[in-house]
């Protein structure tokens, strides 16, 4: 059966709640306490259609937000209630052109979102932004009611297995989004509320099979196809392109992107390649975010600004700044975190002179920043195998390119095998956490400082939600000409650093046990060949401190007898 | 001097209307007075306002006096360009104008194009070449060149022509060609309305060759042009220190070929990239997301069927059925049109083969022949042996697809890939290599399905409804495609593959070929002799 009363109207004034119980004879002490101060309760039975007892339940009171729950196995204390009080807030903090806010649903981009804690099914969620989604889970969720009114027509009643979906889709193409909350998590005794796919297809298909061609709808058990009917052929626009072109347009809306700031190190030794970064940059901006690039270098500024001069001449569309960090020590970490400290932007989002940008790499991102949103992005990379001919007195022309392999997104994970998973361009950092989690740190090696950099943000208590894009967003030019330290076949260097970083971040105590237990007993260095050139290098180093001991001792030895004499 | 009076006309389907809506916009931002003419060549979409459209006049195919039957015989692209002859001799008859030029509809315009009348130096007909200078890199001749060879030296996305005598002549003759060999058939020494155009230098008087770098700027010529921003404004561009006029969009839009081409001749280029920036905003506001799928209304039966190449082609080569079918387009209820008799008698015409998902991976294994493969290319086991590869299969898929090289002996890849254009085979050269990216996953994806084979006279449809152990092998998944089957069985059993080629027949007039097969003691048949001694389309005898 299903029940609605008005919730306790102090605390949480217009708003009802319809939950499916099973009987209202007998109320547990936690529902009673749910209940407290309520009024106006009503019942229908599990023969009454759904979407009819909301159509009732609408069109009856003024309410601002209706508490919807489809499982009778939902818990109902007092707990809830503050959470929903705290959910009711931020959806006042809201625009007024949701529908649904729900606590678990599928995402745009395939996610699947759940702040719900089932005893059949346990798993612990870890999504705290809100996202925007395309289906909703049936177990709660809050309608905004004036919206609902507008948007629940004729086509929806009797649709009691499509309903939310039907509603969230049409939503977006009146201009209304649906999203996920982590704020209305809830524990649910027993399994979730489930749908039968069958007889959602058949209902989705009387909802919007009436026009265009077939088309596939995304929900959370899958896509589904919607056939359309005969003799509509080529005579309408598709309906699956409209709504995701609906779609687009109410999340662009809600994009309130940061400023990013690119960073990128560079002697200004492979112009042509840097241009070709600055091509792809202004090639992929869009209006939605503000770009700055910072060129961070430890050149002599007398030696490049002539070619500076230039570049502002023919790079008119994007902002270029030069960051000029001092000429020592190691060049590779002074040119990072010189350019990251150089940054004005919210994010940095670090790419070498010789990768670029992919054309369509903001427009991918933009969408992680909705409901302000601000994530640690890590995306996808690819590697692509060049060849450069140099013609015509220095002029360069792409000769050949093939893709050789990409990174993806969810090689994060991994991070913790003792060998890095993710190229530099991959992470799109919060800037001022970056500086947080590096400002006791003192990076003394020069190579894998990335590896550092990545290990230093993954387990920093400050850590943000993490978002994976895994779509290529940079891409990364593999080159067989000596500029190409990637290329380079002894990795010995790049060995020893990681290890020296290692130790130093085990030492720092950034890594719990766990995680340090992990990075030793899975580091892929541990190879003969490896160790033995690592201890070769240190061997040579303990011979030299001999040396210095001996040396030190012999003249200890000699001003002794000095003394004695 | 006064202002020229321009007529402009484009030609195009409904879903390059958002591109031609810009070129008219852009040129009467810059030439107010100019009028343009759109050959509109679909079936108009009730949504379809003319008065809403920034276009002066809208012509249909049936206004040039184009019956149905005739438009049958062209697909999309060779439909917009046959019709470019008449509209512009109709135009010339009319003799209201200084200037007419032809601009494809992705011709963004940046200038007042009264220049180009003196560009002309007083020659009534303008023609605009591919490219001004040679090719520097051997990319640039493999993607350039060569294809320029191939399509036609001039580019036919511009023309600009004088009223006089030689131009009406020019349109005339040029009407009269469209209108019988106006199709895409590179074999037969055709490519549409373009490749006409090398003969005009020779054929008429008063020609003029265009080699101004400032006009119909484009993917191809980019490497040899220098496009910059002007000195005084952003949105201004200069080509070579000339004022650009016009830039020609070619691939802009789903198959991403101008992006693609950009990042390689101007990688370094801001302005280039701005320009393209620019040009994608614009056709966005005019419903580009929208229109760039719009179904071709030509392209289908009046079922709704879709009508492939291989019906339009054997419509148009036979007079009979032409005579018979004078609607092709019309299915009725009775008997008596030509999808019934496709259906009779080209079953594969209509009804394309389709592999379930499932079985994809199994059907791709299946035709990718490694042992042919490593003989055909024995530089392919130098690589594996050196590491480089793992087998001929990753080879196949990382590389030699996007080489066009051949996974089996009855798969040749020149010739699937020239003939499955119209179904999205660019796709797959683009991006990272992967097996779904790869010419014979587009096959078995897309080819297959729409009557696209990788052979000549190979008919899958056919193949399985004159067969039926072949068609209870493929229902019983013991084949994945009656490619498959023709492969390891047909072939050598000397079935046919089609309804073209009698294996039998060939065998009792070709001698060679008998002794060929005696040679190879019944391993092959009469049809891999036929490849071997005769050639295909794609792949020559002896090859």
């Amino acid at each position: 059966m299903y029940i609605a009363f008005n919730l306790d109207q102090e605390n949480c004034p217009k708003v009802s709640c319809l939950f499916e119980r099973n009987g209202s004879e007998c109320w547990s002490q936690d529902e009673e306490e749910f209940m407290e101060k309520s009024n106006g309760f009503r019942e229908w039975p599990d023969s009454y259609p759904f979407s009819s007892i909301v159509k009732e339940l609408l069109d009856d009171s003024s309410d601002e937000f209706i508490v919807v729950s489809r499982n009778e196995n939902l818990i109902l204390d007092k707990e809830l209630k503050i959470r929903l009080e705290r959910a009711f807030n931020g959806l006042r903090s809201f625009d007024d052109q949701w529908v649904i806010a729900s606590s678990g649903g599928l995402g745009v981009k395939g996610h699947v979102y759940c702040s719900l804690y089932s005893s059949k099914h346990p798993a612990i969620f870890e999504h705290f932004n809100t996202q925007p989604i395309v289906d909703t889970m049936l177990d709660l969720y809050v309608l905004h009611a004036a919206n609902s009114r507008k948007l629940i027509g004729a086509e929806l009643l009797g649709r009691d297995v499509s309903f939310e979906l039907s509603l969230i889709t049409i939503g977006y193409t009146k201009g209304c989004y649906s999203v996920y909350m982590s704020a209305l998590s809830a524990g649910v005794y027993g399994a979730f509320r489930g749908r039968d796919s069958a007889v959602l297809a058949e209902e989705l298909e009387h909802v919007f099979g009436q026009e265009g061609e077939e088309c596939e709808m995304d929900t959370l058990l899958g896509k589904i196809v919607v056939a359309s009917d005969e003799g509509q052929t080529g005579s309408q626009m598709r309906r699956g392109n409209n709504t995701e072109r609906s779609m687009k347009l109410v999340l662009d809306r809600l994009v309130s992107a940061p400023r990013i700031s690119i960073v990128t190190r560079t002697q200004f030794r492979r112009p042509y390649l840097l241009e070709r970064l600055l091509t792809s940059i202004s090639r992929a901006r869009i209006n939605d975010i503000e770009l700055e690039v910072v060129l961070s270098t430890d050149c002599d500024a007398a030696e490049v600004v002539d070619y500076l001069q230039g570049l502002e001449d023919r790079f008119r569309g994007t902002k270029i700044r030069v960051h000029y960090n001092p000429k020592e020590g190691h060049s590779r970490v002074t040119n990072l975190f010189g350019g990251i400290d150089a940054a004005e932007g919210e994010y940095v989002w670090i790419i070498d002179d010789d990768d670029y940008l992919d054309v369509l790499a903001l427009e991918r991102i933009k969408h992680v920043f909705l409901f302000g949103n601000r994530p640690l992005i890590i995306s996808s990379a690819d590697v692509l195998k060049e060849q450069w001919e140099e013609i015509d007195g220095g002029r360069h022309v792409l000769a050949g390119r093939e893709p050789k392999n990409t990174f993806r997104a969810g090689n994060w994970k991994r991070m913790f095998s003792g060998v890095n998973q993710n190229p530099i361009c991959s992470f799109i950092m919060p800037r001022k956490f970056v500086q947080q989690c590096v400002k006791n740190f003192d990076f003394r090696h020069d190579l894998s400082e990335d590896y550092a950099l990545y290990l230093l943000l993954l387990t920093s208590p400050l850590l943000p939600e993490i978002v994976e894009v895994d779509e290529v967003l940079t891409h990364i030019s593999d080159r067989d000409e000596g500029d190409n330290v990637v290329n380079l076949v002894d990795r010995s260097p790049w060995v020893r650093d990681i290890m020296g970083y290692l130790f130093d971040i085990a030492r720092k105590g950034t890594l719990s046990p766990g995680q340090a237990s992990l990075l030793k007993n899975s580091s892929q260095f541990g190879s003969d060949v490896v160790c033995r050139s690592v201890v070769d290098d240190l061997r040579g180093e303990i011979e030299k401190k001999d040396a210095e001991i001996r040396n030190l001792s012999t003249q200890v030895e000699a001003l002794r007898q000095i003394k004695h004499s | 001097m006064n202002e020229k009076r321009i007529q402009v006309y484009t030609s195009c389907s409904v879903n390059y209307l958002p591109k031609a809506r810009v070129l008219a916009n852009t040129l009467k931002q810059h030439n107010p007075s100019a009028k343009v003419v759109l050959l509109l060549n679909d079936i108009v979409p009730s949504w379809f306002d003319e008065k809403m459209e920034p276009f002066d006049e809208i012509w249909l195919p049936s206004d040039l006096g184009y019956p149905r039957n005739w438009i049958f015989k062209h697909n999309v692209m060779e439909l917009c360009t046959a019709v470019k002859g008449r509209a512009l001799d109709k135009l010339l008859e009319r003799n209201d104008a200084d200037l007419y030029l032809y601009l494809d509809p992705d011709v963004c315009v940046y200038e007042n194009l009264d220049p180009l009348y003196g560009y002309l130096e007083g020659a009534q007909i303008g023609l605009v070449p591919h490219m001004l200078a040679p090719e520097e890199s051997e990319l640039g001749v493999r993607l350039t060149e060569l294809s320029v060879l191939m399509h036609g030296t001039y580019n036919l996305g511009h023309l600009v022509v004088r009223p006089g005598d030689s131009a009406s002549r020019f349109a005339k003759w040029w009407a009269n060609r469209l209108d019988t060999y106006c199709y895409d058939d590179k074999s037969f020494g055709l490519f549409t309305d373009q490749r006409w155009m090398d003969l005009v230098p020779a054929l008429f008087e008063d020609v003029k060759v265009l080699r101004q770098p400032n006009i119909d700027v484009a993917s191809w010529n980019l490497a040899t042009r220098h496009v910059a921003y002007a000195d005084d404004r952003k949105d201004k561009y200069t080509v070579n220190g000339m004022p650009l006029l016009t830039y020609h969009f070619s691939g802009t839009g789903p198959s991403g070929t101008h992006r693609y081409i950009r990042e390689i001749f101007a990688f370094d280029n801001e302005a280039v990239a701005e320009i393209e920036k620019e040009y994608e905003a614009l056709i966005g506001a005019e419903q580009q997301e929208e229109l760039e799928h719009w179904p071709f209304g030509y392209g289908v039966f009046s079922n709704g069927s879709a009508i492939s190449q291989k019906a339009r082609e054997l419509y148009r080569r036979d007079t009979e059925l032409q005579k018979a079918f004078p609607d092709p387009f019309f299915v009725g209820r009775k008997q008596g049109n030509y999808y019934q008799w496709l259906k009779e008698n080209r079953v594969g015409c209509v009804d394309g083969v389709v592999v379930p998902a499932k079985l994809m991976d199994r059907a791709f294994s299946q035709l990718f022949d490694s042992d042919f493969y490593l003989e055909r290319y024995p530089h392919v086991k130098e690589l594996i042996d050196a590491g480089s590869f793992e087998s001929a299969e990753e080879h196949y898929v990382r590389l030699g697809s996007r080489l066009l090289y051949d996974p089996n002996v009855f798969f040749v890849s020149s010739y699937y890939y020239e003939h499955a254009h119209e179904i999205g085979v660019k796709s797959v050269t683009r991006g990272r290599a992967t097996k779904e990216k790869t010419l014979l996953w587009h096959y078995l994806e897309q080819g297959l399905v729409n009557g696209v084979e990788p052979v000549e006279f190979f008919d899958s449809a056919w193949y399985i409804n004159n067969y039926k152990d072949v068609a209870d092998a493929f229902r019983t998944r013991t084949i994945c495609t009656p490619l498959e089957h023709w492969l390891y069985f047909g072939a050598s059993e000397n079935r046919n593959p089609g309804p073209d080629f009698d294996s039998k027949n060939y065998l009792r007039h070709r001698a060679a070929a008998q002794l060929l097969l005696e040679q190879t003691a019944g391993k092959r048949g009469a049809f891999e002799a036929f490849l071997e001694l005769d050639g295909v389309v794609g792949r020559a005898a002896g090859y």
